[in-house]
């Protein structure tokens, strides 16, 4: 088996003295999709921010072989992972575009920059519309385009998504998984989506792991994820 | 060694305490006789400073609120007994009241902005006042008032000792044992008042505001009263100035004051009672000892005539370094190395750990001089740019 | 009320003085804008740190250098002195909240204050004078009697104040450095996500806060022709101010800000002329009380402070 793209080893991580994580192991491969599920405070924002250096962390993440632990976020996020944080965060008093290049940061190729944004306009229209907005004053689901958009402008390796759906009506969210489905196709990003909405995640990765009070209680196929007894009565409701 | 523990309000307890106030009584009245009258000059301006500080500790060790408009209290009293005094010919006794009800006014107006707004606005509209109450005192306002002007207003105030005090003390002496009495009786009642129910809801406050005020304290009215109270005594601070001092002017109560009326309460602790008598003692002892030193420094000395600046630097270097490495302040250090040899516990303490090792005891003070997390109390959590603890902690 | 209330060129004059003096205090107001956005601190030590620069200046002319060079030098060093501040001094105190950086800033006052007292001494000296400063050196508009005329130190300011207001803006909207300092100001934790040296931000604020200080500080000592070593002390009150009325974290608030408290405190006193003496603090004060109590978040700002 080639090396995954991320590995987490007996990854702990606290909040002051509080542990959150404790001993999570996970990874995710080459242009796959991979979705963390879990209850509320289980930790599942945490292995996000974990990866990210967003937490003070003890273990091991290696994006490719390459330590993370102990680096700071700038220079992690530089590495080729972005992060679409929970809530979006896109910069409300900043325009849609100055938001895209915000997330072209660390990129030098003006070119490629203004190539890509055309390219994001393509894929999310609401946002060409509203180029000259200020982000603050879209609609959640718009905001959530961006914030996705945004991740995708740093041309990363690895996005972690966390909670995309949140607050986004039924439509929306399938809409705006129909997109990522065709970005992981087309680009082989790979993803690991942080999601309370089980079933349509599950639909869409290939991998699932889930996770219970800061430790990973199952993983497998995104099937014999589904198909496990337990996950069935917690997360999918049948 | 092992330490001794003592329960808190228990027999022993009020024996060592008993003990301690006895000693102090006995510096105070063997002060006068065994220390010249410009030593007790010294230490009679030591007495009028640490009352002030003490102010500063109640609102901003103690309610965690950034107050820098001190010498505009400390001023306000100044002024107040010096017009009395002087144009009025009222006694320095009668002007103490007066000065404290003004400063409990003024205290009270600065602390109304207080119940709407937080942290740097209150910073700044406590700057405002501090800095603009010298130059409210050197203009035409001031001056039909009795202020004086820029000049400063002089007032003579001068005790003799009563016959019926039995030591041989001078009349600075007396006066200066009449100062320690007054600032014993503050200190006490600021002792009493932060161990109350409202001392101890300024401390809630401080620490979690939203979980306080779930807790049925009333934020607004513990707010007021904590500006209230610490401008009373920064008021009754400036009366007692002027028994050490025959002059008021605006450049004695200019922002500088409040300055070092700051410094000097992060050095001694600012959520402490006690460690206002350090903060006064560095007040004035360390600007005097400065300038004799930089008097024989000729490389200093052929810098400037006025040898008091080195002192100001060295307040702002002491102040940087407290903040650094001493937070909490010299009193909690101290009592650290008082609980080597004893322990006071709290009754609610010892009832936890009963029969419990010295190493283990309760917080010494009653908890009062716990090691506060930072000065003026831990930052909120939640603040929308503080993060999480641990977050900031690994930023960079 | 003032005999000369329907004088058009004794308002005239009320008002181009008002600006003058607006100016000086929006400039004081950017740096504390500057400094606000991105860290949510206030440097209280602003208007020393100006003074230090000022003196820099005079320094230098002092050695030789045409004052424009040395302002150009000083603006420069100021940069890398706030900037070096911020992360020597301010940082690592940035976890521990408000309170410490606070305090910090006041060390810094006492210190600076003092050396500069030190150094060159507590009597004022000559202000070096980038703007010719003669009794002629002016535009006369209405012959009067009264007259009316700018002087041209007056019309230097408010160019400075306007060229500088197109810089700001220019860096700000235009360059990838001004969106970094503008993104970590909307959203500090997303910026970091995105890879923004934060930390850079920050020192970049505090940099460009300390030459805009120093550039300020250098025309109130060309105003009032001399220069000392507390000539910034209530000018940071005014710019506090300025910046309170615009909102602290309003760029196009500060200079509004200041303007406007420049007019208020030039014009009232002008024409209420039984208010005896220079109160102009007071009235500081009363504009701060008012806009803190009626709208705490200024008249441009968009966050409320809510950090104790």
């Amino acid at each position: 088996m080639p090396e995954p793209l991320l590995q987490l080893s007996g990854v702990h991580a606290a909040y002051g003295q509080v542990e959150v994580l404790r001993g999570i192991d996970l990874t995710v491969g080459e242009g796959e999709v991979v979705v963390l599920l879990g209850a509320n405070g289980a930790g599942k924002t945490t292995t996000l921010r974990a990866i990210c250096g967003m937490v003070g962390t003890r273990g091991s993440v290696q994006l490719a072989g390459t330590e993370l632990v102990g680096k700071p976020t700038e220079w992690i996020v530089r590495r080729g992972i972005s992060h679409v944080p929970q809530g979006r965060g896109v910069f409300g008093v900043l325009d849609v575009e100055e938001n895209l290049r915000v997330g072209a940061w660390g990129r030098k190729d003006g070119k490629g920059i203004e190539a890509d944004i055309e390219r994001w306009y393509g894929v999310f229209p609401r946002l060409a519309e509203r180029r000259h907005q200020l982000a603050g004053g879209m609609s959640g689901g718009e905001q959530q385009m961006l914030a996705i958009a945004r991740g995708l402008m740093a041309r990363p390796r690895l996005l972690l998504l966390d909670e995309p759906s949140l607050g986004l009506a039924q439509i929306i969210t399938r809409g705006l998984f129909a997109q990522l489905e065709d970005i992981n196709r087309e680009e082989s990003v790979a993803m690991l989506i942080v999601e309370q909405n089980a079933e349509l995640a599950l639909s869409f990765a290939h991998r699932g792991y889930v996770i219970e009070s800061g430790s990973i209680v199952l993983s497998g196929t995104a099937d014999e994820v589904r198909g496990n007894d337990d996950m069935r009565r917690a997360y999918l409701g049948y | 060694m092992t330490a001794r523990v003592v329960l808190e309000g228990s027999r022993t307890h009020r024996v060592w305490q008993g003990a301690g106030l006895l000693l102090a009584a006995l510096v105070v009245l063997l002060l006068p006789v065994l220390t010249s009258d410009f030593r007790l000059g010294q230490f009679s301006l030591v007495i009028a400073y640490a009352v002030a500080v003490l102010g500063l500790n109640l609102v901003t060790g103690f309610s965690g609120q950034i107050s820098l408009g001190h010498g505009a209290f400390f001023g306000l009293g100044a002024y107040t007994t010096a017009i009395l005094v002087s144009d009025h010919g009222w006694s320095w006794a009668a002007t103490v009241p007066v000065a404290a009800l003004l400063g409990l006014a003024l205290g009270f107006v600065v602390g109304v902005p207080a119940l709407r707004l937080h942290g740097l606005y209150l910073a700044v509209i406590t700057l405002a006042v501090g800095v603009a109450f010298p130059v409210v005192v050197s203009q035409p306002i001031g001056l039909a008032l009795g202020t004086g002007g820029v000049a400063g207003k002089p007032v003579r105030i001068a005790w003799d000792k009563p016959a019926w005090f039995g030591l041989d003390v001078s009349d600075r002496g007396w006066t200066f044992i009449v100062m320690a009495a007054i600032a014993g009786a503050l200190f006490w009642i600021a002792t009493g008042l932060v161990r109350s129910r409202i001392g101890r809801s300024m401390v809630a406050l401080r620490d979690n505001g939203t979980a306080a005020a779930i807790s049925g304290i009333w934020p607004a009215e513990v707010k007021t009263v904590a500006f209230a109270v610490s401008a009373l005594y920064g008021s009754i601070g400036g009366s007692l100035y002027l028994l050490t001092t025959p002059i008021v002017s605006p450049s004695t109560v200019g922002f500088t004051i409040t300055l070092l009326f700051i410094t000097a309460m992060v050095l001694g602790g600012a959520a402490t009672v006690s460690g206002a008598w350090i903060g006064g003692l560095a007040m004035v002892f360390l600007p005097y000892y400065t300038a004799e030193w930089a008097g024989q420094l000729p490389l200093l000395r052929s810098l400037t005539d006025q040898p008091g600046l080195f002192a100001n630097v060295i307040y702002g270097v002491i102040l940087i370094v407290f903040i650094y490495f001493v937070p909490s302040g010299l009193v909690p250090l101290l009592t650290g190395l008082r609980a080597r040899f004893l322990v006071i516990v709290p009754p609610e303490a010892a009832a936890v750990a009963s029969g419990g090792s010295a190493t283990t005891a309760g917080e010494p003070d009653g908890g009062l001089s716990r090691p506060t997390p930072a000065i003026g109390g831990p930052t909120d959590p939640a603040a929308p740019h503080a993060g999480t603890p641990v977050d900031t902690a690994r930023r960079r | 009320m003032s005999p000369n209330i329907d004088n058009p060129a004794y308002l005239l004059q009320l008002v181009t003085s008002g600006l003058t003096n607006g100016a000086l205090y929006a400039l004081v107001a950017l740096a504390v804008v500057l400094v606000y956005k991105t860290t949510s601190h206030i440097n209280l030590a602003q208007g020393e740190m100006a003074t230090l620069g000022a003196f820099a200046v005079f320094e230098l002319g002092r050695h030789g250098v045409p004052v424009w060079i040395a302002i150009g030098i000083a603006l420069v060093l100021s940069f890398l002195f706030g900037a070096g501040l911020e992360r020597g001094l301010i940082r690592p105190l940035e976890k521990r909240g408000v309170f410490p950086v606070i305090l910090a800033t006041l060390a810094l006052f006492l210190i600076i204050n003092a050396l500069v007292a030190i150094f060159w001494g507590t009597q004022p000296v000559a202000a070096p004078r980038p703007f010719p400063s003669g009794i002629e050196d002016k535009f006369d508009i209405l012959t009067g009697p009264p007259p009316f005329f700018i002087t041209h130190v007056a019309l230097g300011i408010l160019a400075v104040l306007v060229a500088l207001l197109v810089g700001l803006w220019l860096l700000l909207e235009k360059t990838k450095l001004g969106l970094g300092y503008r993104a970590v100001a909307a959203n500090r934790e997303a910026a970091e996500v995105m890879g923004i040296p934060v930390g850079r931000m920050f020192m970049f604020g505090w940099g460009i806060a300390a030459a805009l200080g120093t550039l300020a500080a250098g025309l109130v000592a060309e105003t009032a022709g001399t220069l000392d070593f507390n000539s910034m002390a209530a000018i940071l009150i005014f710019g506090l101010a300025a910046a309170t009325l615009g909102g602290f974290d309003s760029v196009p608030g500060a200079a509004v800000g200041g303007l406007a408290l420049g007019l208020v405190m030039a014009v009232v006193p002008g024409v209420f002329t039984f208010i005896k003496g220079d109160l102009s603090l007071v009235i500081a004060l009363i504009v701060v009380l008012v806009v803190l109590l009626v709208r705490p978040q200024g008249l441009f700002g968009t966050k409320t402070l809510e950090r104790v």
